[in-house]
């Protein structure tokens, strides 16, 4: 595909109306990407700026040019900070995964996307591991769980969707354990999909594949169909947005379910059965996943969940909600320039302040991002999942 | 080994000679057209970045060393070519040194690198109950220094002054690589100068305590009436910081823009309420203004405290008409205050269709207002709408304004700018310390235009200009896109 015919298909006016006020870039909330790489082509504005130099002829569309904006392309996170402040209201999260697909059909899509890819077409999840062993999170309690496999829902059960990392990440897959503690502590109905579970499709959303993601959509919204699912729940938070935000664009219509992150969902719950005492008292700081918060608009949650656990005061970190820093994983950059990731989780604990004692998180991605960059750092910061946090508080009680 | 080569050896990755980097660091705000590059502008050698002042200081030693020349650059918010090439360069790209080193309640300064952009320092001493006096309406992005090179107005001028004087003292990088501090004394040397004297390292600023903002909003079918209030405001109350002064057509095209959130500009256009299509005057007091000066006249209306409030908060967002472009040719100039009505009338009888401009007034009688052309910069009419600026320039003149700023497009109009003494103090150090001319040639002073030498850039602009308005008026091109057909078909009913 032309550059030329990319903007005239894809990008429109868009580039030519960025007004260059660099706000996207400079301002203390903006493009964590600029902020340690610092090149032009690193900001929101330099990436547009170098897409009118091809349509004005300025730049020619030859591999140096292209490996440059791929390079640029790939050390961005999509956590939208460059949509938040962006003056003349640009979608850019629209314009970047536009633009990945333009590098993606010129042959430049990174060695390591392009075998999170296969993984996805041959095993449906991004570790690329057989699809039985999804359920290995489940083999201390796999007796408990049987029967939830796609066990037909009444009006009031929930279907879980647990997503690739909390399956089958390292750090993170004790995490649907706990889910599975907690909703059996509160007599909540819920079916799981096991091995039926495909990724949500999100690593092909974001390299702007809509029609790669199809078929992911397609399965997991037939399979949640069978089990009678009226209201599906997630933990993550790019699965969240992928159901929310992608799916209904795939199937031109609304979906035939609600959906909620667990931490909505669990709200309701706890208020009519709240944990009696917790464990001792302490401080507490919530990331807003940039998934959640930016892209779907979507702050209070899990805030109001924290607030109904006893014992824990709710701290913000300096910037938080719009302007929150990001854990640097997003976007696919985990995959892309790992080292980046570090940096920018590095940045994000610099505004960590001396008090807080624990990190909590509503995605699985962040968890991993910020738990890799404390033991790095050696600070003194438990990282700890939402659910996690809501399993102790009931613990609390048992003790 | 090529000039390009030498960079790379000795800077390695702090020095970029990749051809996205170059092209995209080729322009500033402003959009420029094929031709006109064509005749005046270059891709540069390369960038160099510099993370220290250390660094900075290597670069430009360097560069003195290899004759190379060199063009300062902070964000590249401003659109009259200051901060960019003009034939073989490389651009150092200030951005980096952004480093506030203290600040002093007891004498109210702070010190910052250059790099330190006004909102990085306002949001630092605002946990301090400090605040800054005078700074631009691109604050969120634009540098301290940038501004200071570019002789800046804006916000809270109408009491602390223009970017002068806010400056205590700097620290310079010559451009033959030698450190120096200077005093106030020497402010000259840097004063809207677009960095033609060497690079600023350090900047001690004057600072004020945050007080409350008293914020009032007037509206006003008549431009004469709110410059009455204007005049009153800026003779007698002295606690005023800032005077602010928007179009009806300006004012149209924000609503526009604020009421076409998923909207078709033409239903947005439909729920702009014309009745409302008047000037607009924002007054910013550190004290109450007593109700006996609010408002006397009954052609003037009051507005509610929150709606201007709200305005206030999102002083930052002007900008936001571009989306109505997708292009815009901006062009800023400073006028005597007593000359705006006349200059304005100037403006509207020789373009004769609606035109966006907003004003800031300046402590000394002066104005600066900013006008909007909007075009596009994809089509053949970007080289028109290049004239623009240039006429609105000569109009100014005829009241005895000038050019906002100098950079590159307006060079050669320095004895505008700047008086006889800063001219010949500047011309000696230029000499001194850069004989050659590396330090951001063919700024402030118009040099030899480089296709026929025997005459300079300001007379090839001027010819350009003439001819170009004449070729206009025979094919009767309008140098400008009509700012929204929908919002115009309104006003014509």
């Amino acid at each position: 595909m032309q550059i030329k015919e990319l903007i005239d298909a894809e990008l429109g006016t868009e580039p030519f109306i960025c007004a260059l006020c660099g706000y996207c870039r400079q301002s203390e909330a903006a493009c964590p990407e600029f902020k340690l790489l610092h090149w032009e082509i690193f900001s929101p504005r330099g990436k547009l700026a170098a897409v009118k130099a091809l349509e004005k002829g300025q730049l020619k569309a030859n591999e140096t040019t292209i490996a440059r904006i791929t390079e640029s392309l790939y050390n961005c996170t999509m956590c939208s900070a460059c949509s938040e402040v962006c003056l003349v209201d640009i979608d850019l999260i629209a314009l970047w995964k536009n633009l990945r697909r333009w590098v993606t059909k010129e042959g430049f899509l990174p060695d390591t996307l392009s075998d999170l890819f296969d993984n996805l077409d041959e095993s449906k999840n991004i570790y690329g591991v057989d699809l039985i062993d999804r359920n290995l999170w489940a083999m201390n309690i796999e007796d408990e769980v049987e029967e939830r496999y796609n066990a037909k829902l009444s009006n009031e059960g929930v279907g879980v969707f647990f997503g690739c990392v909390f399956s089958m990440g390292g750090s993170v897959r004790d995490v649907p354990e706990k889910v599975v503690e907690v909703f059996e502590k509160l007599g909540i109905e819920y079916s799981l999909l096991g091995t039926e579970e495909w990724c949500c499709g999100n690593p092909f959303f974001l390299n702007g594949l809509p029609e790669k993601g199809k078929d992911f959509a397609e399965h997991n919204l037939a399979k949640l169909k069978e089990m009678n699912v009226k209201k599906m729940v997630t933990g993550c938070a790019g699965c969240f947005r992928v159901f929310t935000e992608e799916y209904p664009k795939i199937t031109n219509e609304p979906l035939p379910f609600e959906v909620q992150t667990i931490a909505e969902f669990l709200v309701e719950h706890i208020k009519n059965n709240p944990p009696i005492q917790s464990q001792k008292a302490f401080k507490a700081v919530f990331k807003d996943p940039c998934e959640l918060g930016r892209h779907c608009n979507y702050y209070e949650p899990p805030r109001e969940l924290i607030n109904q656990l006893p014992g824990i005061e709710l701290l913000e970190f300096p910037h938080s909600r719009e302007e929150a820093f990001c854990c640097g994983a997003g976007g696919l950059l985990k995959a892309t320039n790992a080292p980046l990731t570090l940096d920018m989780a590095h940045i994000l604990l610099e505004e960590l302040q001396p008090e807080v004692e624990a990190i909590v998180n509503s995605c699985p991605t962040c968890q991993e991002a910020i738990e890799k960059a404390v033991k790095k750092e050696g600070i003194d910061v438990e990282v700890i999942d939402i659910i996690d946090l809501v399993l102790r508080a009931y613990q609390g009680d048992e003790k | 080994m090529n000039k390009t080569d030498i960079l790379e050896q000795r800077f390695k990755k702090s020095f970029s000679s990749n051809t996205v980097d170059r092209a995209i660091y080729s322009s500033d705000l402003a959009p420029t057209s094929k031709i006109v590059s064509f005749f005046f502008i270059s891709k540069p050698l390369g960038i160099l970045l510099p993370r220290t002042i250390t660094d900075l200081q290597e670069m430009i030693t360097f560069c003195y060393q290899n004759k190379i020349s060199f063009i300062p650059r902070g964000s590249g918010t401003s659109g009259y070519g200051g901060a960019t090439p003009t034939r073989k360069s490389v651009i150092i790209d200030c951005s980096r040194l952004v480093d506030i080193i203290s600040f002093d309640k007891e004498n109210m300064t702070a010190t910052v690198e250059s790099g330190v952009t006004f909102e990085q320092l306002t949001r630092f001493l605002e946990k301090e109950e400090l605040t800054l006096r005078s700074y631009p309406s691109s604050a969120p992005a634009a540098t301290i220094a940038g501004w200071i090179a570019q002789g800046g107005m804006g916000f809270g001028t109408a009491k602390y002054g223009t970017a002068k004087d806010q400056v205590v003292s700097f620290n310079l990088i010559r451009p033959d690589g030698t450190l120096e501090n200077y005093s106030i004394d020497d402010l000259d040397l840097i004063y809207a100068l677009s960095g033609i004297t060497g690079i600023i390292t350090q900047l001690t600023i004057k600072i004020r305590s945050l007080t409350n903002e008293n914020v009032y909003g007037y509206n006003s079918p008549s431009l004469e009436k709110l410059l009455e209030k204007v005049d009153i405001f800026t003779n007698n109350n002295h606690s005023i910081h800032t005077i602010h002064l928007q179009n009806p057509d300006f004012r149209s095209l924000k609503q526009l823009i604020d009421k076409g959130e998923n909207k078709t500009s033409e239903e947005a256009s439909d729920s702009i309420d014309l009745s409302e299509h008047e000037y607009h005057l924002l007054v910013v007091s550190e004290e109450e203004i007593k109700e006996n000066d609010l408002s006397k006249d009954s052609k003037i209306k009051l507005l509610s405290p929150d709606i201007i409030k709200e305005e206030w908060e999102k002083r930052f967002t002007s900008l936001r008409i571009k989306r109505l472009g997708p292009s815009i040719m901006p062009c800023e100039v400073v006028i005597p205050q007593d000359k705006f009505h006349t200059f304005i009338k100037l403006v509207q009888k020789k373009f004769n269709e609606p035109i966006a401009w907003e004003s800031h007034f300046v402590k000394g009688s002066e104005a600066i207002i900013l006008f909007y052309f909007f075009t596009d910069e994809r089509s053949f009419s970007l080289n028109f709408a290049f004239l623009n600026p240039l006429v609105i320039v000569q109009l100014a003149e005829k009241v005895g304004g000038r050019a906002y700023a100098l950079g590159y497009w307006f060079s050669g109009y320095e004895k505008k700018l700047l008086s006889p003494a800063t001219l010949n103090k500047v011309r000696h150090y230029k000499e001194k310390h850069d004989e050659s001319s590396l330090c951001n040639p063919d700024k402030v002073f118009s040099r030899r235009f480089k296709w026929f030498p025997i005459i300079s850039n300001k007379t090839v602009i001027k010819l350009g200009s003439f001819s170009g308005q004449i070729l206009m008026k025979i094919l009767r091109i309008k140098g400008y896109k009509k700012a929204n057909t929908s919002y115009l078909k309104k006003m014509k009913k």
